[in-house]
């Protein structure tokens, strides 16, 4: 065996530029997969340091009913808080050196005196508290002092600087709770890793009513432990001490479970990254596996020798899998490296846009090494073996044979068959998806059908590839032969000559094709539904809500009542509630007005249902759990109210709007009845006949004094949501890009060692007559047709991917298919630019090759 | 030296032909082939004159490494000199450039090698007139259809060479070179990856195509037997012309290299083509 490895060894040392390609793609690959690893790892330490650096040992919170996510906090209106008696029950717990009430809020917004908004621009929370000392600070005074006194507030540094202010510079807080004027008397840097947050301290009686609106409150008591006082014991202390209405958690446990909400949210994002990281590694195994085909097929004469003096069959197969693993560890190897350099990248690019990860430094779990060597040998081998098991099949006759580049016959009848019935299955899955999912809204069935459908797609495209190809290949080329006379002809015979070759190379772009076109049809569709419902003439004029997310205080709503031109406003309100042990949003809202101003879609029930009491629910959570009209429904809220309610409507959700998960809908009366402290969320405004146009410069001018508010019209509402939809698609087209460059770079190995297979052949053209112009238009017509190919199959693939998504989504409000032609041509068009591109360097070198290296006796 | 004075009654005299393009179709003159430098410097051929007469079957012998693949390559236009000159017809080779030697090859020059000679992708009809498709140039038909009957290839036209014997595809490659009725044939060891009868059919077949239709050739072999099919029989040892037989038969070839062998193992080195890359 240790001879076979140190053939293996030296074959991959001969063949170095030929497995160049290789060790890039699984680079790529595997350096995406470590970037993406380190960077959620660092930015949860980061978050999670931000949470924790001020927790307190100890800290007494009232009780919630269930645990709400972090962003739903602020909007309900109701922060649950405990009064003064609770701190001095806590201060007289054996065990604690001292107690602090503590104000903690999110629904802060600084104005400066001119009105515009202070603090972080990109889109992060200001924080506000009472500052008082703690034994676990959240920042430190970096310049004047302390606030002491009403109308003293101390601001982060860095929103401070953003902003021009100066110690002595007045500025406004906004909270639903009251406007409050104050003076900056001092600056606050972060302890911890500051992400971005802003951050507001006040003395305790000004955050008390300022921030909450209620006086002698607190959101939780904090306790500091005596000295050799363990943590873990004197929470249970505290908990006894104050009863069962509290929540006790030690700084540690604080720590985990901020750990726990930033690694529930960053989850997403870490799968959709390793979901393109994947695709990445997709189509480099195709490249991969040709690699290794060919230079398994270039070396059959070797092969046949070893076997003929003696190795068995499992020991070659072994050898070109060691080759493999070669590759895979080098990869592997340069892959982590460049992954590392690129979040150090990220991490300057991060510090430019004011997030600041340099206090946790760069964390890299210990598990993205062993993850990135398994992941990047893993591919290579699992795409070489096919290869080798042919390689262990050599021949010992095959040093006899007369060494030509090889061709390939027959397609494999098994194969075909196999792949038509897969591909049965794929347009079944995708089919039932679609057909199904919009009447019976059931996302989760439809979505694993679609999942089901497009995974079976692919595989029939691997199974199908080589028929394909030769049909397509054959059938697109056709025309070569009569416009390029014998250089078409040739080149027609060897883009047929591989099939399976072909496929593989095309199956590369097949699939980057396939998946921005379906996506740009899940786009296009999008923005047609939402300018189809927002132009019907329905809906509201204008829509007002907080630029944070946070409530508007009462008073916003009362200076709009009063504008002339308005006729109507239609208030909404949240409060999150526990639903069978999982939030849902519940929202309040007007329903005399509802149906013009936000032109609800039922599929059973109507708003009227709601004015009697009942209670909306979403067709989604309607079928996933189990609702229909009449079904009872049991709420609890935060502060542990519970609600019992009855279905009395089912709607759809709109285009492109609703939260993630359940919206519930009751009316104000009803959610009034339950959470009376709850704050108005949004306004949406219909104007008065004739009105409309002067209503914005008239509603801007009444709210001048409150920059939080945000106030869109229609064309707004529609710029807004297309606009969220355009920056999820370009992050996609971006990441995407990834997987168009490696299937490029497949395109151009494929061609590089076809031409090195080729080169006695291409000598031979060269030595009966061939220019080193016609060789080059040879190596260009082949790539132009496997180009074509990748890209016609890939539009077909992404137009089923994207019109059964379409009609998938329908629940969803993608209500209308729409292709985004123009982007599918300039797809189809940059397809077969790319496939020439790739074309350059190989047809260079083919024309560049010697005569007389061609033939030259092997 | 009877050998040298062979050389010398022989081989072209450069200053005296005075219209050597209709007497040869290809000549050589004073050609020498130097490859790599310093230590790795190898010398193929050292100023070798040589002369191609119309008409007629001349044959190129010599041990490995006598540089008479090289001289062919020379004389053919796919490799160049590092001195001397070279004539094709009257139209002088030294310092053409690439592409004008590249449309010269293939317009006049016709090439039958000793193997690998058909592309796997064209059937044999397209490999015969690939040369004339390259150009963009059609061929007299009548020609063709000749050429092929003559050639016995009718049955085989719509074959791919993967589907054709040995002798089958040398056969196809001499159609393709006598189709373009070139200044020059070049045979490179046409027959050596051949079994006896097949080789006896290709040579009966370069020889007809000298005798009824007036074809030039030039045959590289180290086979006694197919240089008795020649007119003239050039012998090279360390990149020079040493002698020359006219019409012989085997057994005079035979003599003759044997001669030459010995000289070579008394040489000091026996360098040349086995020296070059060969590929893989």
């Amino acid at each position: 065996m240790r001879t076979m490895l140190r053939v293996a060894a030296r074959s991959v040392a001969a063949s170095k530029a030929r497995m160049t390609l290789s060790v890039v793609v699984v680079a790529l690959g595997v350096g995406f997969v470590v970037a993406t690893l380190v960077l959620s790892a660092t930015i949860n330490a980061a978050f999670t340091g931000l949470f924790t650096s001020g927790a307190a040992d100890v800290t007494a919170s009232p009780r919630a009913a269930f645990a709400v996510e972090v962003e739903d906090q602020a909007i309900s209106g109701s922060v649950p808080t405990l009064p003064t008696d609770a701190v001095d029950a806590v201060s007289r717990t054996p065990g604690v050196a001292a107690a602090h009430g503590e104000v903690a809020t999110q629904d802060v917004t600084v104005v400066d005196a001119a009105g515009q908004p202070v603090g972080p621009e990109s889109g992060a929370p200001t924080l506000g508290y009472n500052w008082y000392l703690r034994a676990h600070p959240i920042a430190t005074l970096t310049a004047g002092h302390a606030p002491a006194g009403p109308g003293q507030v101390v601001l982060d540094a860095p929103s401070a600087v953003a902003a021009h202010l100066d110690l002595g510079s007045p500025v406004r807080l906004v909270t639903p709770a009251a406007t409050t004027g104050a003076t900056l008397v001092g600056l606050a840097a972060s302890a911890g890793t500051n992400p971005g947050v802003g951050l507001v301290f006040l003395d305790t009686p000004t955050a008390q009513t300022a921030l909450l609106g209620q006086p002698g409150r607190f959101t939780a008591v904090t306790a500091d432990a005596a000295p050799g006082v363990d943590d873990a014991a004197l929470a249970p202390a505290v908990a006894r001490a104050l009863g069962s209405a509290v929540d006790v958690a030690t700084r540690e446990q604080q720590a985990s479970s901020a750990a726990a909400r930033v690694a529930s949210f960053l989850s997403t994002v870490t799968y959709a990254l390793l979901g393109v990281a994947a695709v990445a590694l997709l189509v480099g195994s195709f490249l991969i596996v040709n690699t290794f085909t060919m230079l398994v097929a270039g070396r059959m004469r070797e092969l046949g020798l070893l076997r003929a003096v003696g190795a068995r069959r499992g020991q070659v197969t072994a050898m070109v899998l060691g080759e493999a693993v070669l590759v895979g560890l080098l990869g592997a190897a340069v892959g982590l490296g460049a992954g590392l350099g690129l979040c150090a990248v990220l991490e300057a690019v991060l510090r430019g846009l004011g997030i600041d990860l340099s206090a946790v430094g760069l964390v890299v779990p210990g598990y993205t090494a062993p993850a990135a060597f398994l992941l990047g040998i893993g591919v290579t081998v699992a795409a070489a073996s096919g290869p080798a098991r042919r390689a262990g099949r050599a021949a010992p006759t095959e040093v006899l044979r007369e060494s030509a580049a090889p061709t390939e016959t027959g397609t494999g009848r098994g194969r075909v068959l196999v792949g038509g019935a897969v591909l049965l299955v794929a347009a079944g899955a995708l089919l039932t998806a679609a057909l199904l999912t919009p009447r019976t809204g059931d996302l989760l069935l439809g979505g694993g059908l679609f999942a089901l459908g497009a995974a079976a797609s692919l595989v029939a495209l691997v199974l199908l590839g080589p028929a394909l190809a030769r049909l397509v290949v054959a059938a697109l080329a056709t025309a070569y032969p009569r416009l390029f006379g014998a250089v078409g002809r040739l080149a027609h015979g060897n883009a047929v000559r591989a099939p399976r070759r072909t496929a593989t190379t095309a199956a590369a772009l097949t699939v980057g094709v396939a998946l921005v076109t379906s996506l740009g049809i899940l786009a296009s569709s999008l923005d047609t539904s939402i300018t189809a419902q927002v132009s019907s003439g329905l809906g509201a004029d204008y829509v007002l809500s907080g630029r944070g997310g946070q409530p508007l205080p009462p008073q916003v709503t009362d200076a709009v009542r009063a504008v002339p031109g308005v006729a109507s406003v239609t208030r909404q309100r949240y409060a999150p509630a526990g639903f069978r042990g999982a939030q849902v949003s519940l929202s309040g809202v007007d329903t005399a007005t509802l149906d013009a101003a936000t032109a609800p879609q039922y599929v059973a029930g109507d708003t009227g249902a709601l004015a009697r009491g009942q209670l909306d629910v979403d067709q989604a959570s309607a079928l996933a759990d189990g609702l229909t009209i009449g079904s009872p429904v049991h709420l609890t809220f935060v502060d542990g109210t519970p609600a019992d309610l009855t279905v009395g409507a089912i709607s759809k959700p709109p285009p492109g709007g609703g939260k993630d998960g359940s919206t519930f809908q009751v009316s104000l009366d009803t959610l009034a009845r339950y959470q009376p402290l709850a704050k108005d969320f949004s306004l949406s405004l219909l104007a008065a006949p004739g009105a409309a146009a002067g209503l914005g410069p008239a509603l801007h001018q009444a709210l001048a004094g409150d920059p939080q508010v945000s106030i869109q019209n229609r064309a707004d509402h529609q710029n807004a949501l297309r606009g969220q939809v355009d920056l999820v698609l370009e992050l996609l087209y971006g990441l995407l890009a990834l997987a168009v460059v490696v299937a490029v770079l497949g395109v151009i190995n494929t061609l590089a060692l076809s031409v090195v297979e080729r080169r006695r052949e291409i000598g031979l053209l060269r030595a009966v007559g061939a220019t080193r112009a016609q060789i080059r238009t040879m190596v260009r017509l082949e790539a132009l047709a496997v180009s074509l190919h990748g890209t016609v199959v890939g539009l077909v693939l992404g137009f089923g991917w994207g019109a059964a998504g379409q009609r998938l989504l329908t629940g969803y409000g993608v209500t209308t298919l729409s292709v985004p032609w123009a982007t599918v041509a300039a797809l189809a068009v940059g397809a077969v630019l790319v496939g020439l591109l790739a074309a350059v360097g190989p047809a260079r070198r083919a024309a560049r090759a010697d005569v007389l290296t061609g033939l030259a006796a092997t | 030296m009877s050998i040298e004075s062979g050389h010398r009654t022989e081989t072209v005299s450069p200053s005296t032909g005075p219209l050597p393009g209709q007497r040869y179709a290809a000549r050589a003159e004073g050609v020498s082939k130097v490859y790599g430098s310093g230590e790795t410097r190898v010398t193929a051929l050292d100023g070798v004159d040589a002369g191609f007469v119309r008409g007629e079957l001349t044959a190129v012998m010599g041990p490995s490494g006598s540089g008479k693949s090289t001289l062919m390559q020379c004389v053919a236009g796919l490799d160049r000199v590092t001195e001397g000159r070279v004539w094709i017809g009257e139209q002088e080779l030294t310092g053409l450039p690439e592409r004008a030697l590249t449309e010269l090859r293939r317009d006049r020059v016709g090439f039958v090698f000793q193997s690998f000679n058909l592309l796997p992708t064209l059937n044999a009809k397209e490999n015969i007139t690939l040369p004339a498709d390259l150009a963009g140039r059609t061929l007299d038909t009548d020609w063709v259809e000749q050429v092929i009957d003559t050639l016995g290839l009718r049955p085989r036209l719509a074959h791919r060479p993967g589907e054709l014997s040995g002798g089958q595809q040398q056969r196809v490659a001499c159609a393709r070179a006598l189709v373009g009725r070139p200044e020059l044939i070049l045979a490179d060891e046409p027959t050596g990856n051949l079994d006896s009868r097949a080789a006896g059919e290709v040579l009966g077949l370069l020889r007809r195509s000298v005798d009824d239709l007036g074809q030039t050739i030039a045959l590289v072999t180290h086979d006694p037997a197919a240089a008795a099919h020649a007119d003239r029989v050039l012998f090279l040892l360390d990149g020079r012309v040493v002698t020359t037989l006219r019409a012989p038969s085997a057994p005079d070839v035979l003599e003759t290299m044997a001669g030459l062998e010995q000289d070579a193992l008394g040489s000091a080195s026996a360098a040349g083509e086995d020296t070059r890359e060969t590929g893989r």
